[in-house]
């Protein structure tokens, strides 16, 4: 499975690469299309990681998506976060727990009270 | 030589301990141990490291650490057999020595439990199997307990059941024949599953080899009548029962595991929780595999030499939270006050208060909830709001899964399109190298979509009475009673107590066969006949429908009769006389939780006077363990220094 030297490649950018690759090969069965869609979403996300981490001073490759919005909220840069929600369809209800969890961690009361 | 009535699963821990030092001997002079790390546990439990040192060994190494020194002009290796890795591993250390040091080593590698093509190739191609002598070291069944042997072999879960590696069940095989031939045939292998089948043709194929291989003196002719002290041997495959290692275990001892580990009879707490390591007493277990690990974790040996730990380990873990810390020092004081008994307390106290704080989090008590209602059956799709809920708090993704797989082994498969949005949710929130995870789990035929073929074996309907290819606990939950509502957890009164509740269907199948056994004995004479009726309570009404139920369960059923001469038979059972207490040998293919041990105990304790039951497994798991087999560690996009 080429999902697993993407796992071992250091590089973000090689990795996602391999995804794309990966993905490609599945996309033809109909059977492993959730895998073929979740691989997609994998790689774009690398990529969303990758400007993070060139825009922001947090690390953010490697987290998974949820980790991201958290790390995002705890940051303060909710619109980014909004942004990879919609980007990834996160359902509401666990947008709000991540939200609030993130926003308790980095204390800021007054957003947590604009909840 | 009348062999004695009562199995002594001491005698095997002397057999290992004599073998070992028997090599040792082989082996001039001082020398250096390197072991392969999963093998220190296990012979840290019955040879100490005094004994060792006794027999000239200077230090001893971790094989997967690469630091042995070359002190010693000896060197001793000593590693599974069976694992590719650890011949290579060896044959590294080897060559390194060769080169680091201008004097000559004598190399020596002990197999465990035998040598196999795969390592002596190995070996060859790295060119240094000229350099060591090899020797085998039968290391097969460890006594953990008086009444629980265990191959302990870590790997065995996933090497039955999602590399369809059958080497564990050859060294069970192998393992459970040492006994036949000490002791005698069993004179009846009952078992359920398709590996437990596999191991009970093993069983005969190797008979048969025995009996074309060796010329028939007296002495080997006995080993091939069946014993009369052993009663017969029940094979349980894990694949028949998944649900019951994936609920959260509830006795004392099963929560120490799903907390903190236990290995080998050890956990390692973290010394604020029992206090600091006590200056080493006499007699206080010091063994290998506690000599190495030193620092922040504390070892503690948990086994039936602590008193009170014997007292607590099986007790549904209610109890133990109900009998507050001064009742527990209450009854330590009435003891006499032996010092051993002062550190234990103070070591159980102190982990029961680590436990409850872990148990009485909202977290656990969600899972818990979730847990218990889906085994009662109720709507699996009521319990998904709560599961979403974990995940999006980000609760621990093993316990996510063990939810998840729990609801898919019972309901017979997660209806499709919720399994995607669940699948996806976990994508999103630990990330998406589990993708491999998943699929690892699906291949353990753990989680599964109802549409996939797999799962739509399932007899709907009871008419239907193929041999099962998956287990139906919709139904069994009925015929075999899973599900006891008014358990009494102080004062047991049936198994389903270690769950509160829930009766371990691989324990409940147990129990069945146990009974069909007096069945049997009815028909004969009717000698048997109160012991039927005081049979082993909970479903005992129930055992005519029990041939229906188990059709209801996956994989082949099996029950053999071994015959050995009839002459013989006879004579032997003249001999040695009846109405003795038999042994039953009870054999948890994959793995037991100690919940199932609990269990098991439970059953002995009831039919004390009659059989002694010893268990025999291939590891200890638990949920947490099942999972791990499945998780991918690694992260994408990071780099992975492992």
């Amino acid at each position: 499975l080429f999902v697993r030297e993407a796992l071992k490649q250091p590089e973000s950018r090689s990795s996602a690469d391999k995804l794309t690759l990966a993905a490609k090969l599945i996309s033809d069965s109909k059977e492993t299309s959730f895998e073929h869609k979740a691989l997609l979403e994998a790689s774009t996300l690398l990529k969303m990681q990758e400007a993070f981490d060139r825009d922001l001073t947090e690390e953010f490759v490697g987290l998974s998506v949820n980790e991201t919005l958290f790390q995002l909220i705890k940051g303060g840069y909710t619109n980014r976060a909004k942004k990879v929600q919609s980007e990834f369809k996160v359902p509401e209800k666990i947008f709000w727990w991540i939200r609030l969890r993130a926003l308790v961690s980095a204390r800021t009361w007054s957003e947590l009270e604009d909840l | 030589m009348a062999p004695s009535a009562v199995f002594d699963t001491d005698q095997i821990k002397d057999k290992a301990r004599k073998d070992l030092l028997y090599l040792l001997e082989g082996v001039p002079g001082k020398k250096n141990l390197v072991i392969e790390k999963a093998l220190a546990g296990p012979i840290g439990i019955f040879v100490k490291f005094s004994t060792l040192q006794d027999y000239g060994v200077d230090k001893v190494f971790l094989l997967e650490n690469g630091n042995a020194d070359v002190s010693q002009q000896n060197v001793v290796f000593i590693a599974r057999g069976e694992c590719a890795k650890h011949a290579q591993s060896i044959a590294d250390h080897i060559k390194r020595m060769q080169r680091e040091s201008q004097t000559a080593h004598e190399f020596s590698i002990f197999w465990v439990p035998r040598r196999t093509l795969v390592s002596e190739k190995i070996l060859e191609e790295a060119g240094v199997l000229g350099d060591a002598s090899i020797s085998e070291f039968p290391l097969y069944f460890l006594p953990l307990e008086k009444d629980v042997l265990s191959l302990e072999l870590d790997d065995s879960f996933s090497d039955l059941y999602l590399r369809k590696d059958p080497t564990p069940t050859y060294i069970l095989a192998r393992a459970l024949m040492l006994v036949q031939q000490k002791h005698g045939l069993f004179p009846r292998i009952t078992g359920k599953g398709d590996n437990a089948k596999k191991l009970a043709d093993l069983l005969a194929r190797m008979r048969q080899e025995l009996i074309a291989g060796e010329d028939t003196s007296e002495g080997n002719k006995l080993g091939l009548t069946p014993s009369t002290t052993i009663e017969s041997l029940i094979v349980i495959d894990r694949e028949v029962d998944y649900a019951t290692p994936l609920l959260t275990q509830l006795t004392y001892e099963g929560l120490i595991d799903e907390t903190v580990g236990i290995a080998n009879n050890q956990a390692d707490v973290d010394s604020s929780v029992v206090g600091a390591a006590p200056q080493p007493a006499p007699g206080s277990s010091k063994t290998v595999g506690a000599a190495q690990a030193q620092g922040k974790k504390r070892k503690i040996a948990l086994d039936s030499s602590d008193k009170l730990y014997h007292q607590l380990r099986d007790t549904n873990f209610a109890i133990t939270r109900a009998k507050s810390t001064a009742e527990l020092r209450d009854f330590v004081n009435k003891l006499p006050g032996y010092q051993a008994e002062q550190q234990s307390l103070k070591i159980h106290t102190g982990l029961a208060e680590e436990i409850m704080r872990h148990t009485r989090t909202e977290q656990f008590s969600r899972l818990l909830e979730v847990q218990q209602n889906l085994a009662a059956g109720a709507d699996p799709s009521s319990q998904h709001e709560a599961i979403e809920e974990l995940i999006a708090r980000d609760a621990p993704i093993s316990e996510v899964l063990r939810i998840l797989c729990l609801e898919s082994c019972i309901a017979g498969g997660i209806k499709p399109r919720e399994l995607e949005n669940f699948k996806k949710m976990i994508l999103q929130a630990y990330g998406y190298q589990h993708i491999l995870t998943l699929d690892a789990l699906e291949k353990l035929q753990l989680l599964l979509s109802r549409t996939s073929p797999m799962a739509t074996m399932i007899p709907i309907s009871s008419s239907v009475a193929t041999t099962g290819t998956k287990t139906n606990y919709t139904y069994l939950r009925k015929a075999l009673r899973l599900i006891v509502d008014e358990v009494n957890e102080h004062d047991p009164n049936d198994i389903a107590y270690v769950y509160s509740g829930y009766a371990p269907l691989s324990i409940r199948l147990v129990q069945c066969i146990l009974q069909k056994q007096y069945l049997a004995s009815i028909t004969r004479g009717g000698s048997a006949n109160n012991t039927a009726s005081v049979a082993t309570g909970g479903p005992s009404q129930g055992w005519k429908g029990f041939e229906e139920a188990i059709k209801h369960v996956r994989g082949q059923t099996f029950d053999e009769v071994q015959k050995g001469e009839d002459k013989a038979v006879k004579a032997r059972a003249l001999l040695t006389g009846s109405g003795e207490k038999k042994t039953v040998f009870v054999v948890l293919l994959g793995g037991i939780t100690s919940t199932e041990i609990a269990a098991l105990r439970f059953i002995a304790k009831k039919e004390e006077a009659r059989k002694q039951i010893i268990i025999c497994t291939t590891s200890i798991i638990s949920g947490s363990r099942i999972m791990d087999v499945a998780i991918e560690k690694g992260s994408l996009g990071k780099s992975n220094t492992t």
